[in-house]
């Protein structure tokens, strides 16, 4: 296993050298100078001074020069600093990530906590003599959940609960007359994390529901039954295990894709994280940030994605990696 | 009464001339004339004071615990003359005295343990430098609101008035040949460490954002120092109070740019020298200035926490804590903005969008307003163009566009129509240059010009149709409301125009980009203008690169400008302003759209009101905010 880490993690360099160059070079074809704009919307009118900031950040130099600097100063550590807003661009990618991660966290969290709850009950009550109605409930209330796109949900939410009712704050991570403790952070994260992961809790209900009904119709768990086990052994020990192999695989890549997919949700809640700064960044050419930004985010799918691999190791022990 | 006095008396007359013309005994009748006054007195309330004393409990923070006293005149009764009856012959005024109670307030002062109560939260887009705190070096508009709440400049242009006035100076004076400008400082500024302000201050200061080879000038990042450098050559302490910035050519604007421009905020030397000049840091510590509000707090992305100034100069701010909270830009931020406003997250939120402009006017309990600005919305026209080459023809498509009805169902207050070359309200303003919409004058000009209507419903002259494009930066899918409202316009006035994309990544690419000169037919574009003077804006068109107002070269319009450069005389330079504006408007470089507006929207049970202040973006109305 061991082994099969490392030689993992040795492998993700030329990766990440591939797609530093693949967005390098898409960021260097894209019209525009990110020093222009940059001044352009102060409306500031000194040649000079462009000239002289795109010497500042290198700018001027060849291509490959720009691109070798960018590169050996990364293998030290240095990212750089953003043009638009003079911070390091590890310091910006820190917060951002950071405000992104807690509220990706939430949302899976809350994906497991609900999603997969419900779509175990689901599927234990399948076939038996419950309420039509609940059974009805339990199968289509996901349905409802994937159909309706979870930012017209968020919008809704912030006029409800946020401007009629005052209960939760409308944007943002925190409340300034308040303080900074975690509570507040609690509170600013309900909408947001309701609203980026209300679709992903439907699909995960509805893919708990449809595994564990075909793991509960298995060999190996009626022959649990005929051994007179207790229900929610055979249901929750021998059941639950194997259905939690493709449901940790779908919660590895939603994070993952939380991460970075969070963009329109940070939008609406004016959350100041990864996607946000990313966009803003592609938008105003900010080289060095966009460059970071990616950088960082495929180090984080191949690291996730390495994660749930050896997740599927630890849950399901047939799996094993030479 | 006198009237019946006299009737009596003229009845008794008659009679006795009668009875002697009858031969009767002659009885003598006296007539006697009795006349009865009767006095009415009539009742006059004359107030006296009387003083009530009443004692208000006021919460006050621990930290800045003020003594004030409030006197309040409190009218209680109305004096009112009430005339009784009409038959009083003589009027015998008097005086009652009735109580006219002059409430006087004395504030108690309590300790509150909310060091907060009187903060004020400020929702502003920002996307920049959340330490951009020196007003010489910030660059972003929004930035520059609470910056210009730490730092603070030698003089204050009022873009009300449209004239300068005293701020860290309190005097000014340009020599009679425009080659030098003496400041005299105001006494008892302070840093907001304590240390004094001093001359040797400002000419660090004017040495380090004008000289190139000041070693803190390299450091730093002056984007707006670009007007004022060319003139400037050094500065000298003449005494205490005193320094004279000498120029290396005249400039009869000298004070505006070395007092008032956005480069010439003041930033204390000992902590320039100690934390560089530019540097980033969210270090409270790194920026010093003389403003009414200290920066406390920096947090990226977040917000800027700053606290009252006690020993500031002016009169005392009225919040003990100004938070500004930051959004990001765009139309997420904007609605992110409105929605922390309407759920009181945020006490006044900046640059409202029109977008939400109805929520916000019939929400009770908020304000809003629309300030206008110094921001001119223009579009480009190529005068090289050849159906453009002629000037009327020129005229013609600017009268074309009916902006009032445009913006006005569009954009509501948060624009205002303009076809004008100056701002409204300013007296260097001249309103007979313009360029408003006129369809009749459109046909008039286009005929003058040699054109006909043809069959096709297009106006021609010879090989020459009066066809064009309309350019616009984003998506081809999506073109802006304006241009298609203009663009179908023009077409019902004889014109056949098309609506032309360009990414707007190389709208700022001037050698290939569409507004590059062989590319250009009409394009929107935009510009601010840092100072209320035309000077300002007028040098643009000389400038020779993209944020020139017009490719345009006219020599008239290149000496009017030069002249008033050097023109100190204010009536001179105004008649100099008016005839260049008539040159545009004859001449149409460009063609004028719309005046920007700076939309704020404020709780009222927090703040009464929200003045636009004196600058355009801008420092002063932060304290003119009228609190609860």
């Amino acid at each position: 296993m061991t082994r099969y880490i490392a030689r993992r993690l040795l492998s993700v360099i030329p990766l990440l050298i591939a797609v530093s160059l693949i967005v390098f070079g898409m960021s260097k074809a894209l019209p525009g100078d990110p020093v222009a704009i940059f001044l352009q919307q102060a409306d500031i009118a000194n040649p000079e001074l462009v000239n002289a900031m795109r010497d500042k950040y290198g700018l001027n130099d060849p291509l490959p020069v720009q691109y070798w600097t960018w590169l050996s100063l990364m293998f030290q550590g240095d990212m750089g600093e953003s043009i638009r807003r003079g911070e390091r661009v590890s310091d910006l990618l820190f917060r951002g990530m950071r405000n992104t991660f807690s509220v990706a966290t939430a949302s899976v969290a809350l994906v497991i906590v609900v999603g997969w709850t419900m779509g175990v009950l689901s599927a234990v009550v399948h076939n038996r003599a419950w309420p039509q109605a609940i059974t009805r409930f339990l199968a289509q209330a996901p349905v409802l959940m994937i159909s309706i796109p979870g930012f017209a949900v968020a919008v809704f939410m912030v006029l409800i609960f946020g401007i009629s009712l005052g209960w939760l704050p409308t944007s943002g991570v925190s409340n300034p007359r308040e303080g900074d403790d975690v509570i507040d952070l609690a509170k600013h994260l309900i909408l947001p994390t309701i609203g980026l992961a209300l679709a992903s809790v439907g699909g995960n209900w509805r893919l708990a529901r449809n595994t564990m009904i075909e793991v509960l119709r298995e060999d190996y768990i009626r022959m649990a039954h005929a051994k007179g086990l207790p229900l929610w052994r055979v249901y929750f020990v021998h059941g639950l295990r194997t259905t939690l192999v493709p449901l940790l695989t779908s919660a590895g890549l939603l994070f993952g894709s939380l991460l970075t997919g969070s963009f329109i949700l940070e939008y609406i809640f004016a959350w100041p994280g990864i996607g946000l700064l990313l966009v803003e960044s592609t938008v105003n050419r900010d080289v060095p940030v966009v460059m970071g930004a990616t950088i960082l985010i495929a180090s984080l799918y191949i690291v996730l994605n390495l994660a749930v691999d050896i997740l599927y190791a630890i849950v399901d022990p047939r799996v094993r990696y030479a | 009464m006198i009237l019946r006095s006299g009737a009596a008396a003229v009845a008794g007359g008659v009679g006795a001339a009668a009875l002697a013309a009858c031969g009767e005994a002659e009885v003598v009748e006296k007539t006697v004339t009795v006349t009865v006054t009767e006095v009415k007195e009539v009742v006059k309330e004359v107030p006296v004071e009387t003083v009530v004393t009443k004692e208000v409990v006021k919460e006050v923070p621990v930290e800045t615990v003020v003594t004030k006293e409030v006197i309040k005149e409190v009218p209680v009764v109305e004096v009112r003359e009430v005339e009784v009856e009409k038959v009083v012959t003589q009027e015998k005024v008097v005086e009652v005295e009735v109580e006219k109670v002059v409430t006087q307030e004395k504030v108690v002062e309590v300790m509150v343990e909310n060091p907060k109560a009187d903060s004020l939260v400020i929702g502003l887009p920002v996307t920049a430098r959340v330490d951009d705190l020196d007003g010489s070096q910030v660059y972003e508009f929004q930035t520059k609101i609470h910056a210009f709440c730490t730092s603070e400049s030698l003089l204050l242009y009022d873009y009300q008035t449209q004239t300068l006035k005293p701020r860290l100076a309190e005097s000014w004076e340009v020599a009679p040949d425009a080659t030098s400008v003496t400041f005299t400082l105001r006494e008892g500024v302070t840093w907001h460490n304590g240390d004094p302000f001093t001359p040797e201050d400002v000419v660090f200061n004017f040495n380090r954002i004008f000289r190139d080879d000041d070693p803190y000038h390299a450091e730093g990042t002056f984007y707006y120092n670009g007007f004022a450098q060319p003139f400037y050559g050094d500065t000298e302490v003449l005494d205490g109070r005193t320094v004279r910035v000498n120029l290396t050519q005249p400039d009869a604007l000298a004070a505006e740019k070395f007092g008032a421009l956005d480069s010439s905020y003041m930033a204390h030397p000992p902590s320039v020298m100690e934390h560089g000049n530019r540097e980033y840091s969210t270090d409270v510590d790194k920026y010093v200035g003389t403003g009414p509000y200290i920066p406390v707090e920096l947090r990226p992305a977040e917000l800027v926490r700053m606290v009252r100034n006690e020993n500031w100069w002016g009169p005392k701010p009225d919040f003990d804590e100004l938070i500004f909270r930051l959004f990001p830009g765009g139309q997420a931020g904007a609605d992110a903005r409105v929605n922390a406003l309407l759920a009181g997250e945020v006490d006044v939120a900046l640059y409202t969008p029109a977008t939400r402009r109805n929520d916000l006017f019939r929400t009770p309990g908020i304000g809003a307003k629309w300030f206008s600005n110094f921001v001119l919305g223009y579009f480009y026209i190529n005068h090289t163009f050849p159906l453009f080459q002629d000037n009327r023809v020129r005229q013609a498509v600017a009268r074309s566009f009916d902006r009032v009805s445009f913006y006005e169902a569009t954009a509501g207050p948060t624009v205002l129509p303009w076809g004008r070359f100056w701002f409204p309200g300013s007296p260097y303003l001249n309103d007979a240059a313009e360029l408003d919409y006129d369809p009749a004058q459109v046909a008039s000009l286009m005929q003058d010009a040699g054109f006909s209507m043809g069959g096709d419903g297009v106006w021609a002259n010879g090989d020459m149709r009066a066809e064009f494009k309309i350019q616009y930066s984003g998506d081809p899918g999506a073109p802006p409301d304006r241009e298609t409202f203009w663009m179908q316009g023009l077409n019902d006035l004889g014109f056949s125009v098309e609506l032309d994309a360009w990414d707007p990544a190389i709208r700022a690419d001037f050698d290939s980009g569409p507004f590059a000169q062989q590319n250009l037919n009409v394009g929107g574009w935009g510009v601010g203008v840092f100072l209320g003077d035309p000077a300002f804006a007028y040098q643009r068109w000389t400038a020779g690169d993209f944020f020139a107002l017009s490719y345009m070269d006219n020599a008239e319009m290149n000496q009017l400008y030069q002249d008033i450069l050097v023109e100190a005389d204010a009536d001179n330079r105004t008649s100099k302003v008016h005839r260049m504006q008539e040159i545009a408007a004859d001449q149409v470089p460009w063609i004028p759209s719309t005046v920007s507006t700076l939309g704020a929207a404020w709780r009222e049970e927090k703040v009464t009101n929200v003045t636009s202040g004196a600058t355009q973006y801008s420092y002063p109305w932060l304290y003119k905010v009228a609190p609860v």
